[in-house]
């Protein structure tokens, strides 16, 4: 997982879930953040998606637990350069 | 557009809007500089992605209070996931000037809310709803296993689905005063039936469309509601694009993340006029706009305007603001050149589609063009901010959007090829009627522009007419003209010689008659074609030929055509073997104009008699003269 995926990820999450950059790294999780709940997941992942050009599968969506771990899917799919 | 700020454009400055990054932004937003949301807007249309959109909505969110903008309270009823779609619906309308208060019902309790007046729909008094539902949920039937259908359950089925709209919204008018949107059912990407689809004359497809046909006459029938052509949308954008089947199954959300925004600006073009945040005028550049080139530099001939490229791309922009006009839209010119020059294009360049008459007021010469938009607002009696600017130069659309930001700035693509494109997606200009009154206006500074035009052009009035460089046709009746006959002689009052109302059955009699003619005359100059503006009608016996009618519409009048007609008149007489013609003046209240018309052509006095004058002239000796600016075909 490069830095840089993880801090794209990380100010995207900032913007969608309405709260400061500072306020998460790569440990948080939704249990963490009041405003993660299931709609401003969803809104997060359409996010990645879009900026990206990536599409997740379900299974990776509900595997999502942490900000770390999706830089980590996102990560993968960057370079398998397979966007689906 | 002149030359010196050619050269500005191509070599210095790249617009401030496309230099703003996101890091400068968050500065102007924390020094709560007042160029913040304009720059904010500005990064918003060049994202308007999911991403950007919380960004945008959160920086905008931070500059509250911003007096300036529309409150306005959305409610939407739907049958699918939408939640992701608003903060790119408020990006797009906090980018417009308007806040967006938002409010989602419950998942598939759309019906609940409507029905129930003590409903969250009812007591949130929201100033917009929208009702999103999907095929698949209203009409599933339709939308799977459609080829068990008989043709008569089928008719159940369109019946059915229409009639729940009907309740609805006849049961939201009784609580609820605020604008309705309705969107239109989705057809299936692919039919049930597959390529059986296509071979039956009641297929799936057709059931959708009916239903859709329903939805329209509803929203017709009610005042403020309007609905929004989602099939269409989907259509536009492809259809088997549009959803992403991942998405769909998971999340209940039928639209691709790449396809969110597209809905949201679909909604802003009804947000636009449903908040008043529209345009009235289109105030437009000329050089590289209206047509390409440098008027100054490459001269009248040199202009490229026309039905071949390059000058087509033109040719759609005018045509594109002519279609603006039709909806009540005023247009305007502002422009750095010649005044003289430019006039002389507009009115007498064979390929221009837009002339004169069609602009309500001009400012060419070499003012700024804030100055000249302030004017022409002024002159128009309207304010600045519901003008629309239209310049090909980003310079000038960048000095405007900083000096006047309450104007629409028209966001033009560098190329031409996308200028009529992104006028119509401009969704200032977007209107749910229109008025009779928003057609007269535009109507009304027409004629008062033509009076002027009229004033300022006689120097001498041969002159004028042959600036008008009119083209006369005159044909006997057929099947194509004779409705157009039977009406000018029943609605012709000024310029009406004899004033005979003839029914079109009576002109067919007549014309059917070998003892007489009826004859119709078009009338095309510079600035448009008339269309059939005079009628003759003429009765022969022996020798004598008598003008039963004749008659020219007021929109006409002094124009000098009437004597055309009546030179055509003497020859087709002659034809006949007639050597004299006679006409008569029957005076009415409203005649007066056409009085003098037949001595004024050297027809001889012949009798009065009860108010009436009869006239003739001999034709073997006098004649009436065609006028030699008018061309006859």
């Amino acid at each position: 997982m490069s830095t840089q995926v993880l801090e794209h990820v990380r100010t995207l999450a900032a913007d969608v879930l309405g709260v400061r950059r500072s306020e998460i790294d790569v440990n948080s999780t939704p249990r963490q953040l009041d405003n993660w709940d299931s709609i401003s997941h969803v809104s997060l992942v359409l996010a990645i998606e879009e900026q990206f050009g990536v599409a997740f599968t379900p299974e990776e969506i509900t595997d999502m637990e942490s900000i770390g771990r999706i830089a980590e899917l996102l990560s993968r799919k960057l370079n398998n350069g397979n966007s689906h | 557009m002149v030359a010196s700020q050619d050269f500005l454009r191509h070599s210095v400055i790249a617009p401030p809007r496309e230099a703003t990054s996101r890091e400068a932004i968050e500065e102007l937003v924390a020094s709560g500089s007042a160029e913040a949301a304009r720059h904010l807007a500005a990064y918003w249309q060049q994202h308007k992605s999911p991403a950007a959109a919380h960004f945008v909505v959160g920086a905008f969110e931070a500059l509250l209070p911003q007096p300036h903008l529309i409150e306005c309270r959305v409610m939407i009823l739907r049958s699918f996931t939408v939640e992701p779609l608003i903060p790119l619906l408020r990006a797009a309308a906090f980018s417009a000037g308007i806040r967006l208060h938002v409010q989602i019902s419950d998942f598939n309790v759309y019906v609940q809310e409507i029905l129930d007046p003590e409903s969250k729909l009812y007591r949130s008094k929201p100033d917009l709803v929208i009702l999103a539902v999907q095929t698949a949920d209203v009409a599933p039937q339709l939308w799977r296993s459609y080829g068990g259908l008989t043709s008569e359950q089928r008719a159940e089925i369109i019946a059915g689905v229409a009639d729940q709209f009907r309740n609805w919204i006849e049961v939201f008018r009784d609580h609820c005063e605020a604008d309705l949107i309705v969107h239109n059912l989705q057809l299936p990407a692919v039919p049930s039936r597959g390529l059986l689809e296509a071979q039956s004359v009641d297929g799936q497809q057709d059931a959708v469309v009916d239903i859709n046909r329903c939805l329209r006459r509803l929203a017709s029938e009610h005042s403020g509601v309007h609905i929004l052509d989602y099939d269409g949308l989907v259509a536009r954008h492809g259809r088997v694009g549009w959803s992403d089947e991942t998405k769909r199954f998971t999340m209940s959300l039928p639209i691709a993340p790449a396809h969110m925004v597209d809905l949201c600006e679909e909604w802003m073009r009804f947000l636009h006029p449903i908040t008043g945040k529209i345009a009235k005028a289109v105030v437009v550049d000329l050089d590289n706009t209206l047509w390409g080139g440098i008027l100054g530099e490459d001269g009248a001939s040199g202009i490229q305007i026309g039905p071949e490229y390059p000058g087509a791309l033109y040719l759609e922009v005018q045509r594109t603001l002519l279609d603006l006009r039709d909806r009540g839209i005023v247009l305007a010119v502002a422009s750095k050149n010649d005044p003289q020059e430019a006039m002389e294009v507009l009115a007498t360049h064979p390929d221009m589609l837009l002339r004169p008459y069609h602009f309500s007021a001009f400012r060419i010469g070499w003012q700024e063009k804030s100055q000249s938009l302030r004017e022409i607002a002024a002159e128009l009696n309207i304010g600045v901010d519901t003008l629309a600017f239209l310049d090909d130069n980003p310079v000038e659309r960048e000095r405007i959007a900083a000096e006047l930001p309450a104007v629409t700035v028209i966001d033009l693509p560098g190329e031409p090829v996308g200028f009529a494109q992104a006028i119509r997606a401009c969704p200032a200009l977007e209107r749910l009627r229109v008025s009779s009154e928003d057609l007269q206006r535009a109507q009304y500074y027409d004629d008062q522009k033509r009076r002027q035009e009229l004033q300022s052009a006689s120097r001498s009035p041969e002159e004028f007419f042959s600036s008008l460089k009119q083209v006369v046709e005159i044909r006997p009746v057929s099947p194509s003209n004779i409705s157009r006959i039977a009406q000018l002689t029943q609605k012709t009052n000024q310029f009406n010689l004899t004033t005979r109302r003839y029914t079109e059955q009576q002109i067919a009699a007549i014309a059917s008659d070998t003892e007489a003619d009826v004859f119709a005359m078009r009338v095309k100059d510079v600035y448009n074609d008339n269309g059939i503006v005079g009628v003759v009608i003429l009765r022969y016996d022996d020798a004598i030929c008598e003008i039963d009618t004749f008659l020219l519409s007021c929109r006409v009048i002094g124009r000098t055509v009437e004597t055309a007609l009546l030179s055509f008149v003497c020859e087709r007489a002659r034809e006949r073997g007639a050597t004299t013609l006679s006409g008569r003046f029957v005076p009415t209240k409203k005649n007066a104009p056409a009085a003098d018309f037949y001595p004024r052509h050297g027809f001889a006095a012949a009798a009065k008699r009860d108010g009436e004058s009869s006239y003739s002239l001999d034709l073997r000796d006098g004649d009436v003269i065609c006028p030699e600016w008018i061309r006859v075909l």
